[in-house]
C-alpha cells in the first residue's frame, strides 16, 4: 500500500553542526530529489531544507525500505555514518506522517512557535518538487491540505502574533503607543548587544531614525553603521532628548543615566508627545519615577520578561486550540486520502470489467457474423449498463463507508479477489 | 409593525454589545466577529427604519426629540461601522454597541418630551438646526467613546500589563489623534447648530439669543469645546489629561441635555 513516508531531522532531534552539514541549499534540491526518485520504492518526493529541519517526505510502499535509502542518501550529503545519523532521524508514516506535515507548515514544530517563514518555505519545497514532477496525485493533494491548514491555524488562532523575545516584545509595545513607527525617532543609550538587538527590530519596523550614544564614540559609530542610523555624543544626549521618542537603555553605568528631571525637561520642550523608555540595563539605565510622568512609558527588563511570560501562557492556550483544529482536519481529510488510495484500485477493476465483457461480445459477433448493426449497438450498451449497474453499489459503499479498524482496507480485498494487481 | 421592528434592532445592538463585552472578558476573538455581524444586521435595519420614517414623514421629517435621537444614535453607530474598517476598533465595540442603543432606547422613552411648535417647524432654520445639532452631539460622543478607549489602553500600558487585548484596539496615538479630530469636527458642526438655531429663534421668537436654558448650555458647551482645542494646540494638554477633561465635558452636556429643556417655540 502506498503511504506517505517522512524521514527526517529538526532542531529537536538534532544539534545545530549536524544540521548544517545535511542542510541542503535551495539550487541543489531539486538534483538531490531526482536522485531519491530514481530509487524503485519511492514514488513521489518532497524535501524541505530549512535550518532547522531538513526532512524528506516521499510516498513508499515500504516505509523501512524508504527510510533507508533516504538515510543513505542524507549520509552521503552530510558525510555522516549512516548508523550515526539514523539515531537523529524521525522516521513516520501513514497519519502521523501527515499530521507532522500539517504541523510542520502550521509552525507548530517550530523552535518559536507560530513564526510566520515555515508555511513560506514548505510552499517553496513544494514549488520545486512540482517543477521536476516529483510529485503526484498523493503529495498534489497532502501538501496544498498542509498549507490550507496552516492558513487556517493563522486565521482562527493568535498563535503567531505572540511575541516570546524581550525585545520584541519592546518593539509591539512601541507599535501600541505610536502604531506605525515610521515617524519616530529611536535614540539607544549605550551599544550592548541586548540594546542594539531591540533597536535591530525596530529598524526591520522601518523606524525613522535611530541614534546612538556611548561612551565609547568608536563603538557607538560601528554600531550606527551596521544599523544605518547616526552616532551622537554621549555626553550631551540629554539636551536632545526630547528629539527621541523612544529610548532604548543598555549601558553598563552603575547609577541612572537617564533622571527624572531630565525626562521632565524633555517632555515639557516636547509638549508631551508620548516617550517610551525600554530600559534592558542591569543596574537600571532609567529613574523608575519617571513612568509617573504623563505620556511617558518605561519598561524595564523584569516588565519586559512579566510581558513575555504571558505571551507565552497565551501561546500555549493558542497552540493547544491549533492542535485542534489539525485533528479535526486530519479527520476530514483521511476521506480524501481514501479516495485516492481506492481509485486506482476502482480504476482497475472496472477496466477488467470492461475487458471481459468486450471479449465476450466480440466472442458473440465472430459467432454470429450476421449480426445487425443495430443490434450489435444495442448489446453494447445493454452490457455497459449491467456493467457499471453491478459496479455502482460497491463503489458507492467503499466511498462512504470504511472498513472497521484492524480489518483489511478494500483495495486489499478488490485486488486479491480480482487478481488486479498481476494484470497491471 | 415599525415598533416590533425597532425592538428587534434593539435587541440586535443589545446582542452586540453583550458578545463584545464577552469577547473582552473571555479574550475569544469569534465572539467579537459575532458582534461585529449582529452590530452590522441592528445598523442594516435601523437605516431601513430610519429612512422608512423620513419617508413617511413629510418636511420638515424631524418633528422633535424622538427623531433627534433616533438620529444621533444612528449616526453613532454609522461612524463606528467606518472607524472599524480603518482602524482595529473590535475591542470597544462593547462602548459604541452600548452608547447606540441607549440614544436608540432614549428615543422611545423621551418620545413625548419635547415637540417644536407649529410655527418653528414650518421654518427651514428647525431642519437645518437639528440637524447639525444631531450630527455634532454623535461625534461628540465618538470622542468620547474613543477617549474611554484610550484611558483604558492607557492605563495597562502604564501598569506594564498590556495583555492580548490591546491587540484589537489602535495605537495610543492613533487614539489620540481621532479623539482630537472628532473634537474639531464635532465643534464646527456644534457651531453650524448654534447658529442655526439662533436664526431659528429670530425667526420664531424675533431674537437671536434669549435665556432658554437649551441656548444658554449649547453656548456654554461651545465656549468650552473651544478653551479645550485652543489650549491642547498651544500647551502639552494632550493625552490621558486632555482626555479626562473632554469626558467630563461631554458628561456634562449630557446631563445638561436630559435635564434642560426648550421653551417651546
Amino acid at each position: 500500500m502506498m503511504q506517505l513516508v517522512v524521514i527526517g531531522l529538526s532542531h529537536k532531534t538534532a544539534p545545530l553542526e549536524l544540521r548544517e552539514k545535511l542542510a541542503v541549499s535551495g539550487d541543489r534540491i531539486s538534483e538531490v530529489l531526482a536522485q531519491l526518485l530514481r530509487n524503485e520504492d519511492i514514488s513521489e518526493g518532497m524535501l524541505i531544507s530549512t535550518c532547522n529541519r531538513v526532512e524528506a517526505y516521499v510516498m513508499a510502499k515500504h516505509v523501512q525500505k524508504a527510510a533507508d535509502a533516504v538515510t543513505n542518501l542524507f549520509a552521503g550529503i552530510s558525510g555522516v555514518q549512516a548508523g550515526e545519523l539514523s539515531s537523529h532521524l524521525y522516521v513516520r508514516n501513514t497519519g502521523d506522517a501527515i499530521a507532522h506535515l500539517f504541523r510542520v507548515a502550521s509552525s507548530l514544530d517550530s523552535m518559536v512557535v507560530g513564526e510566520t517563514q515555515i508555511s513560506g518555505q514548505v510552499k517553496e519545497a513544494y514549488a520545486r518538487a512540482v517543477a521536476i514532477r516529483a510529485t503526484g496525485v498523493y503529495l498534489n493533494k497532502i501538501v496544498p491540505k498542509a498549507l490550507n491548514v496552516s492558513k487556517r491555524i493563522r486565521t482562527e488562532t493568535a498563535v503567531g502574533q505572540q511575541s516570546v523575545s524581550i525585545s520584541y516584545a519592546a518593539v509591539l509595545l512601541a507599535e501600541r503607543i505610536f502604531g506605525d513607527l515610521s515617524g519616530t525617532r529611536v535614540l539607544l543609550l549605550g551599544a550592548g548587544e541586548m540594546g542594539s538587538l531591540a533597536a535591530k527590530h525596530l529598524r526591520e519596523r522601518k523606524v525613522g531614525e535611530i541614534r546612538i550614544a556611548n561612551r565609547t564614540r568608536s563603538k557607538a559609530e560601528d554600531l550606527a553603521k551596521e544599523l544605518g542610523g547616526s552616532a551622537v555624543d554621549f555626553e550631551s544626549f540629554r539636551e536632545r532628548l526630547d528629539e527621541a521618542d523612544i529610548v532604548i537603555a543598555s549601558t553598563g553605568a552603575e547609577g541612572y543615566v537617564v533622571s527624572l528631571e531630565d525626562v521632565r525637561g524633555a517632555m515639557h520642550r516636547r509638549k508631551n508627545r508620548p516617550m517610551f523608555f525600554i530600559d534592558i540595563a542591569v543596574p537600571r539605565n532609567v529613574d523608575p519615577a519617571v513612568n509617573q510622568l504623563e505620556n511617558v512609558y518605561l519598561y524595564d527588563i523584569d516588565h519586559l520578561q512579566g510581558v513575555v511570560e504571558a505571551n507565552m501562557k497565551e501561546r500555549e492556550k493558542e497552540a493547544r486550540r491549533a492542535e485542534g483544529i489539525i485533528q479535526n482536519e486530519l479527520e476530514k481529510f483521511h476521506e480524501v486520502l481514501n479516495h485516492i488510495e481506492l481509485s486506482p484500485t476502482i480504476e482497475q477493476l472496472s477496466k477488467k470489467l470492461d475487458q471481459i465483457r468486450k471479449a465476450e461480445i466480440d466472442k458473440m459477433i465472430s459467432k454470429n457474423p450476421d449480426l445487425p448493426a443495430g443490434q450489435r449497438e444495442a448489446l453494447e450498451a445493454c452490457t455497459r449498463a449491467i456493467v457499471n449497474k453491478i459496479l455502482h453499489d460497491p463503489i458507492i459503499q467503499m466511498k462512504t463507508e470504511e472498513p472497521k479498524e484492524g480489518s483489511p482496507k478494500y483495495s486489499e480485498i478488490l485486488k486479491k479477489l480480482f487478481k488486479l494487481d498481476s494484470e497491471s | 409593525m415599525t415598533l416590533v421592528l425597532n425592538a428587534v434592532a434593539g435587541a440586535l445592538y443589545l446582542f452586540a454589545a453583550l458578545a463584545y463585552f464577552f469577547q473582552v472578558i473571555f479574550a475569544e476573538r469569534k465572539l467579537g466577529k459575532i458582534g461585529g455581524v449582529f452590530f452590522m444586521v441592528a445598523f442594516g435595519l435601523h437605516t431601513g427604519l430610519l429612512a422608512a420614517h423620513f419617508l413617511s414623514t413629510s418636511y420638515p421629517f424631524i418633528l422633535g426629540e424622538e427623531d433627534f435621537l433616533y438620529l444621533v444614535s444612528w449616526v453613532v453607530a454609522a461612524i463606528y461601522v467606518v472607524l472599524r474598517r480603518l482602524y482595529p476598533l473590535r475591542g470597544s465595540g462593547t462602548l459604541f454597541a452600548t452608547l447606540t442603543l441607549v440614544f436608540f432606547v432614549l428615543g422611545e422613552v423621551l418620545k413625548e418630551r419635547y415637540q417644536f411648535g407649529v410655527t418653528a417647524l414650518t421654518n427651514p432654520w428647525a431642519l437645518v438646526h437639528v440637524l447639525f445639532m444631531s450630527l455634532a452631539f454623535a461625534v461628540f460622543t465618538v470622542s468620547f467613546l474613543v477617549g474611554l478607549t484610550y484611558l483604558y489602553e492607557e492605563r495597562k500600558l502604564k501598569s506594564r500589563r498590556p495583555g492580548r487585548f490591546l491587540a484589537w484596539l489602535p495605537s495610543l496615538e492613533t487614539m489620540d489623534g481621532i479623539h482630537y479630530k472628532a473634537l474639531t469636527v464635532g465643534f464646527v458642526l456644534l457651531s453650524i447648530g448654534i447658529l442655526a438655531g439662533a436664526a431659528l429663534s429670530k425667526a420664531t421668537a424675533g431674537k437671536f439669543f434669549s435665556d432658554d436654558p437649551r441656548q444658554v448650555a449649547a453656548i456654554g458647551t461651545w465656549a468650552l469645546y473651544a478653551v479645550f482645542l485652543n489650549v491642547r494646540l498651544k500647551s502639552g494638554w494632550r493625552g490621558r489629561k486632555g482626555i479626562i477633561l473632554s469626558i467630563l465635558g461631554f458628561i456634562g452636556v449630557l446631563i445638561a441635555f436630559l435635564t434642560l429643556e426648550h421653551r417651546v417655540l
